[in-house]
Order: C-alpha cells, then sequence, then structure tokens
C-alpha cells in the first residue's frame, strides 16, 4: 500500500480521539475499539485516495459511527436474550462521573447519542451532523433537543443546567 | 464551553486514556484480511456455482440414472480464494463496457462489483454488470449495476474512484429499502490533481432523460452532461461528470447544489436537491 507510513500518522493522531468519540456513543470501551479499529482497516486499504482528503479523520468517523449503529441494532434484537443470560454490563475503568453520563447515554436511542457526540463533543454544527449522519438537519435539531431533554431527565439535572440556552 | 460539552469531553478522553488499540499496522492488517476474505467468499460462491452446474449436467447427461452429489475423488479441487498478486477473477462480471487496462483495472472491478452483493446480504448471485467507466484527471470511475428482476422497485448499483495505484473509494448505492426515483446523485470532492481539486458526480437519471445538468455552489458553471445508455435490462440511465472545484473544501459541504433531468424537447423532466438540510432529494 502506498504512502502507509502516513496512514500511521494519520492513525497515530486520531485514534485516541475517535475511541472517546465513539465510546460514549456505544457506551462499551470494548465496543467502541472494535468500531474505530474496523473504520481505520477500511480506511488502511482505501488510504492512497483518503490521504488526499483534508478529512480522513472525518471519514472515518462516519464509517466508526455507521458500524456502532448497525451493531447497536443487532444488540438490540439479542438484548433479551442477554439479559435472560444474565450478563454483566462492561465496565469501563472510568469515573463515577462519566460511568453516570454513559449510562445516561446508553438509554438514548443511537441516534441521538450520535447527534449530541458530533454536535457537542465534536463540534460539528448542525448541518455537518445532518451530511456525517445522512439526514435532514431539521431531523438532527430535533434529536438534539430531545437527546439533551431525556439525558437531563436520566441524570436528575434540569437541562438548563446541562445545557444552558 | 457548556457543561454537556465539558462532562462529554471528559468523558471521552478517560475513555481515551483507559481504551487499548493495537495500532496502525493491526488496522492495516486488518483492512488486508478484510479483503482476502471477501475474495475467498466470491471464490467459494463460484466454486458451489460451478459444482451445481456440473452436477446439474451430469443429470442431464446420465438419463435416469442419478449422478452423485458428492463430486468425485477425481474431480477437480475448489478453486482456491485469491492470493495476493494473483489477477481477481472476474468471471461473474459482465463487460458491455470492457475493463479499464491491467491488472490494477481488473482489480478496480473486481472491488466495484462485489459491493453488489450488499444490496440484499446473502444474495451473491445475481448478475453483475460493469455498466460504464472512465478516465480522467487522475482518476478512474465506475459504475457497476444488477439488473432487477420483474416486479422490483429498487435498484442495486455500485460505484468507484481509483487512482492510478488501484485504490480508492467505492460503495453501493441503492437497494431494498431506497425506492428508484427518477433522478439520483452521488459524488465525491476534493480529489487532488496536478495541484487542483476536482469533484466528481453520477447517479443513475429516468430513461426519458437526455440530458442532465448539474448546479453548483460557490461560482462553478453549470455542468451539462449526456447519460450514458445502460441498456434495456436497465429501468435508468446513468451520469458522470467532473468538475473543477475553486478551492479545497474544508467543510465537506457538497459543491453541488441541485441536478435537473431534461427530454429532447428541453422539458424538464426529473429535479434534486443536492444539498443537505430539509429539502435533500437526491
Amino acid at each position: 500500500m502506498t504512502g502507509s507510513g502516513s496512514f500511521e500518522e494519520f492513525y497515530t493522531g486520531a485514534v485516541s480521539r475517535l475511541l472517546g468519540q465513539l465510546f460514549l456513543v456505544t457506551g462499551d470501551l470494548h465496543e467502541a475499539e472494535e468500531v474505530v479499529q474496523e473504520a481505520f482497516a477500511r480506511a488502511s486499504v482505501r488510504w492512497s485516495w483518503l490521504r488526499d482528503y483534508n478529512a480522513p479523520e472525518a471519514w472515518v468517523r462516519r464509517v466508526a459511527m455507521n458500524l456502532a449503529a448497525d451493531r447497536a441494532r443487532k444488540l438490540r434484537r439479542q438484548a433479551r436474550a442477554i439479559l435472560q443470560l444474565g450478563l454483566p454490563p462492561e465496565a469501563p475503568e472510568v469515573s463515577v462521573e462519566t460511568l453516570a453520563l454513559v449510562e445516561a447515554l446508553r438509554t438514548l436511542p443511537v441516534r441521538q447519542r450520535q447527534a449530541i457526540v458530533l454536535h457537542h463533543l465534536v463540534g460539528l454544527p448542525v448541518e455537518e451532523v445532518a451530511q456525517t449522519l445522512r439526514i435532514p438537519a431539521g431531523t438532527v435539531k430535533s434529536l438534539l433537543s430531545r437527546g439533551r431533554r431525556a439525558l437531563a431527565a436520566r441524570l436528575g439535572e434540569p437541562e438548563e443546567a446541562l445545557y444552558p440556552q | 464551553m457548556n457543561d454537556l460539552q465539558t462532562r462529554l469531553q471528559k468523558a471521552a478522553d478517560e475513555a481515551a486514556r483507559h481504551g487499548r488499540t493495537p495500532g496502525p499496522e493491526a488496522a492495516i492488517g486488518r483492512g488486508r484480511q478484510r479483503r482476502r476474505r471477501l475474495a475467498g467468499a466470491t471464490a467459494t460462491v463460484l466454486a458451489l456455482l460451478l459444482l451445481a452446474i456440473t452436477v446439474g449436467a451430469d443429470r442431464l447427461s446420465g438419463g435416469n440414472q442419478l449422478a452423485p452429489l458428492a463430486p468425485p475423488s477425481t474431480a477437480r479441487p475448489p478453486a482456491k480464494a485469491p492470493q495476493p498478486g494473483s489477477p481477481p477473477d472476474l468471471s461473474d462480471v459482465q463487460l458491455p463496457a470492457g475493463l479499464p487496462p491491467g491488472r490494477v483495472g481488473k482489480q478496480m472491478v473486481w472491488d466495484v462489483t462485489r459491493e453488489l452483493a450488499r444490496c440484499q446480504p446473502g444474495d451473491t448471485a445475481g448478475p453483475k454488470v460493469l455498466v460504464a467507466w472512465g478516465a480522467a484527471h487522475g482518476r478512474t470511475w465506475l459504475i457497476a449495476a444488477t439488473p432487477p428482476q420483474a416486479g422490483q422497485t429498487w435498484l442495486c448499483w455500485a460505484n468507484g474512484v481509483f487512482d492510478a495505484g488501484g485504490a480508492g473509494g467505492y460503495g453501493k448505492e441503492g437497494g431494498p429499502g431506497f425506492p428508484l426515483k427518477p433522478l439520483q446523485a452521488s459524488g465525491v470532492q476534493n480529489i487532488r490533481s496536478r495541484g487542483k481539486y476536482w469533484g466528481l458526480v453520477m447517479g443513475y437519471v429516468t430513461k426519458r432523460a437526455t440530458g442532465v445538468q448539474v448546479l453548483f455552489r460557490s461560482g462553478i458553471a453549470p455542468l451539462e452532461l449526456v447519460p450514458i445508455q445502460a441498456g434495456d435490462r436497465f429501468p435508468v440511465n446513468f451520469y458522470v461528470g467532473f468538475y473543477g472545484q475553486p478551492n479545497e473544501d474544508s467543510n465537506l459541504e457538497w459543491f453541488v447544489t441541485r441536478v435537473i433531468a431534461y427530454n429532447s424537447a428541453g422539458h424538464k423532466v426529473a429535479e434534486c436537491q443536492a444539498t443537505a438540510g430539509p429539502g435533500h432529494s437526491c
């Protein structure tokens, strides 16, 4: 593969950032590691094309977000069986505050989580979130509004404290 | 920075510190393995198809005598998965438009046509047609599609854009969840070639259209395109065009704003809005 050195630099510079973002979407560190690694694997075979773009990280993020959504749908189908087996949830080694936030995020639909992470963490404007998720901007606004409200309720805090208008 | 952003950032930072990723070499290896697995799966399907044809032919030629369901010990071994370096097997691809040159060209066709199987998971037996391909600005583009069955209201097609080394982006379009429209547009941009940036717009259009006009933002002149005739097996034709970008687009916003299809009398027969957000219809 041409440009593998550049790919390594790109990987090293972006992997931690993407891992943190996907952790908040998946709610599971191992799941986040898996989708991020798969997204980078797909980027690696397209690298000589992707490197020509000024935002290959956005491409990897979009692939990882799609993978996370696909896996969330599969997990939802398997959820009943998993609950019956009584398997404990994955417990990442993070602070109590982070755990509480992640647990609250996990109760939201995956689209709301993606919108919140892309807009409030990555800092993408609504239009770019819409492009990344391939949904209308109006839908993104709705997802953000409902997601913030639900998140505040799960955390037991007023929405204004979490996100002052 | 609001409280939500602060908390999200803190959680993301903690996850990043504790996360274990195996490194770029592992990602590269995984990417190669994935490509080989896809090649292996296709070879297995072809081997089974060959076996089924062989058994069927034996049964036909054997009159009332049933041929054994398992191949005899002298039968040829099953096809091996293509090894890295060996040319890809395109025996299941119909090539009315010919092939891009060289082994690299075959690999591009293989990459794009394998995407067609993704429209319907598990269905790898549909005909694969390389409808068209072309080259400009250091890139080769390809369009492949599977002719729809009778009554099918959707189309499975795939496209790809590759550099001279055969690396590129490709993916399937359409599928059961995407009913056929009179006009559709996809594309890529920020293609760098000789110090300039180019975008590529491609899609399908109703057969009633004899011309396709692509409109852009940022002062890019409209593009007038003639549809590529896909033949009677397809309910639509396709179109492709390159456009020069005034600059590199750092916002990942598509320069294409609107696509309009015209018939031979110059009347509009279809139109779609390409910009993201409410009203997007391409």
